[in-house]
């Protein structure tokens, strides 16, 4: 079973997230972004959810640390995020997400079918 | 497929297991707040309104969303209101998700009081309401059944032992199990919601360690009720529901023969003793097997109940007080010789008060008149049957009281009996029958709301008696407001008690104004 780590300070959207996943996946959960960068580097899961308004440490930049790392850097990284404009969209993937999937998460298939895409390749997100 | 739609039914169960909690936040953030102002408090409102405005449109509670939107961006002066409703609306998902077993309702005008319950009571199944006023309280009560109420004392539109009173005498809330919340400490207020069997009795201000354990045990026992609505499960005779039903039967054949229809009280003597010296089993074994000897030595027509606690009642069709008192003797004695092993030969003995119902009484009146007999009978020594009272103490003061209510009546004429001769009369009428008949009552006693004549009708005519012209007539009241206190010094009254009153300052006050007479 492959390992997503899920990024998330609310614990309401936490529990969310991993209920959704538990079945197909082992999900790891940190609750800001220095509790992730510290449980990162000791096991390194397969792909990242990160939600974007975190406290102290924004979403931004725990992915510029995670792309900072040398062992990390190759990760696939989703942006969890509560701004669902569409210009938006364009904007995380240029900051180097590889995904962005909005909140609230009404319909899970677009969750999984992100998820499947970068964890098993296939069709292009674009 | 399949496991990604299981997965939103648990994430549905899961989110509303997490409601309680949620609640328990609010709700005890909510008691600063309703008093002044409290950074703390307002920011953990805050803190949680922003988590739950970020995550439950993702459960499918988008309406939850947006009002945790407003309260996390209320202004200081709306955040209590915005709080409210958003614990409110928390409350009302978690009952309409889950299939509810148990109604509580609390009584209480302080809101502050409901938070702290409800924060910590809150759980699936239970759906919690709010009444702040007996009014509101008696139409919610109306609306459905309850698995538990919780009362406080002091309401803004009356006293809460009204409601209790209302509550005990109607057959389909008699038996609701209720807890008791109140400031009111003294001896006898406990004692008198005991007497209404309340479940137990919670002094403000609240302990929350405590609150929820009474809730659930209470709630246990009415899931017993339920199952055995008319039957003692212990001694397998009727509950006092089931006595009730009963009686009313043999009440009316006696009227329509033209019978004597006697009623007795029984109370095992020094039952406490092999509660504490043997335990509750044995007490509880002490309990089975004075139904059974009840039952075995009693005729099949003779109806039987237990009253509650140690006591039982006994309803003898065709039968005089005296032939009822022969009867109870055999069961006394029968009693005495049944040995209990785990008691050490300690024997069972039990006193009792027996009357005959009278022309238009009802039984509750009548257990009145017995329970008189009874609190003598263990005055004079205990292990004895009362059918009249002793012949009075010419030494002791005598006094009449009216009150309605036979379970402050009980209590009342419990507490006075011991340093006086105590007449009761059961209504206005009765009081002014039997004042007039016998004028030589030393002080009287009178409750403000009683059926036929009020308290005040029998104040007046009294005084215009030659013999109770100047004698000490004192109200019982349970409000104390100015215009009834007015009222009751207008129409000749020498003072006034208002209920609930302490044992001491009630005994206090009759001797002050017997003081002259002695």
């Amino acid at each position: 079973m492959k390992t997503i780590a899920l990024v998330e300070d609310n614990p309401d959207n936490r529990m969310l997230v991993a209920t959704l996943l538990e079945d197909l996946y082992t999900v790891r959960e940190y609750e800001d972004g220095a509790e992730a960068m510290e449980g990162l580097v000791k096991e390194i899961p397969d792909l990242v959810l990160l939600d974007i308004s975190l406290p102290k440490m924004s979403g931004q930049e725990v992915l510029a640390a995670i792309r900072n790392n040398s062992e990390l850097k190759a990760l696939p990284v989703v942006a969890l995020t509560a701004h669902a404009m569409d210009g938006d969209r364009e904007e995380f993937l240029a900051q180097g997400f590889d995904a962005y999937v909005a909140k609230p998460i009404l319909d899970e298939e677009d969750l999984f079918r992100v998820i499947r895409v970068l964890l098993e390749g296939g069709d292009s997100l674009a | 497929m399949t496991s990604i739609s299981k997965a939103r039914e648990r994430l549905r169960s899961r989110y509303l297991d997490g409601i309680p909690a949620k609640v328990g936040v609010l709700r005890q953030a909510l008691r600063p707040l309703r008093t002044g102002t409290d950074a703390d408090a307002a920011k953990s409102i805050r803190r949680l309104a922003h988590q739950i405005s970020g995550s439950a449109a993702s459960f499918g509670f988008a309406d939850l969303g947006e009002l945790a939107r407003a309260t996390e961006q209320a202004e200081d002066d709306k955040l209590v209101d915005c709080t409210e409703a958003l614990s409110t609306l928390l409350e009302s998902i978690l009952e309409s998700h889950s299939s509810p077993t148990s109604f509580i309702l609390v009584i209480d005008d302080d809101p502050a009081i409901y938070d702290l319950v409800a924060s910590s009571i809150i759980a699936p199944g239970r759906v919690i309401r709010h009444a702040s006023s007996l009014a509101a309280a008696k139409v919610l009560i109306d609306s459905r059944d309850w698995q538990l109420i919780l009362l406080d004392l002091v309401l803004p539109d009356g006293d809460g032992r009204d409601l209790l009173t209302a509550l005990r005498s109607s057959p389909r809330t008699e038996d609701i199990p209720i807890v008791v919340l109140s400031a009111k400490g003294s001896a006898l207020v406990k004692n008198e919601c005991a007497a209404y069997g309340t479940e137990a009795y919670m002094e403000k201000p609240l302990d929350l360690e405590v609150v929820p354990g009474v809730v659930s045990s209470a709630l246990e026992r009415s899931k017993y009720l339920v199952r055995d609505a008319y039957e003692d499960s212990l001694t397998g005779m009727s509950n006092r529901v089931g006595f009730r039903k009963v009686f009313i039967h043999a009440l009316a054949a006696a009227r329509r023969q033209r019978q004597e229809l006697a009623v007795a009280l029984i109370d095992l003597d020094h039952f406490k003793r092999f509660n504490d010296s043997f335990g509750h089993e044995v007490g509880d074994r002490v309990l089975a097997v004075a139904g059974k000897v009840l039952r075995d030595a009693l005729r099949d027509s003779d109806v039987i109940g237990r009253w509650g606690g140690e006591e039982f009642v006994v309803a003898l069709p065709n039968t005089s007080a005296q032939g009822a008192a022969q009867a109870l003797a055999t069961v006394a004695s029968r009693l005495s010789e049944t040995a209990i092993e785990e008691t050490e030969g300690q024997t069972i003995t039990f006193s009792c008060g027996v009357i005959t119902m009278n022309d238009d009484e009802e039984l509750d009146q009548g257990l009145v008149r017995a329970d008189q007999l009874l609190y003598a009978a263990k005055r004079n020594g205990r292990n004895q049957i009362l059918h009249t009272l002793p012949a009075a103490d010419p030494q002791k003061p005598r006094i009449l009281v009216a009150e309605d209510d036979p379970v402050l009546a009980r209590l009342i004429l419990r507490e006075l009996a011991k340093d006086y001769e105590v007449t009761h009369a059961a209504d206005g009428e009765q009081a002014i029958a039997l004042a007039t008949e016998n004028t030589n009552f030393d002080m009287v006693l009178l409750d403000f709301n009683m059926p036929k004549v009020d308290g005040l009708g029998v104040l007046k005519a009294l005084r215009e008696q030659h013999a109770y012209k100047t004698r000490p007539i004192l109200m019982l009241t349970a409000v104390s407001s100015d215009q009834i206190i007015e009222q009751a010094f207008n129409a000749g009254a020498d003072d006034y008690i208002v209920k609930p009153y302490s044992r001491r300052a009630l005994l206090a006050r009759l001797r002050r104004h017997l003081l002259p007479a002695t």
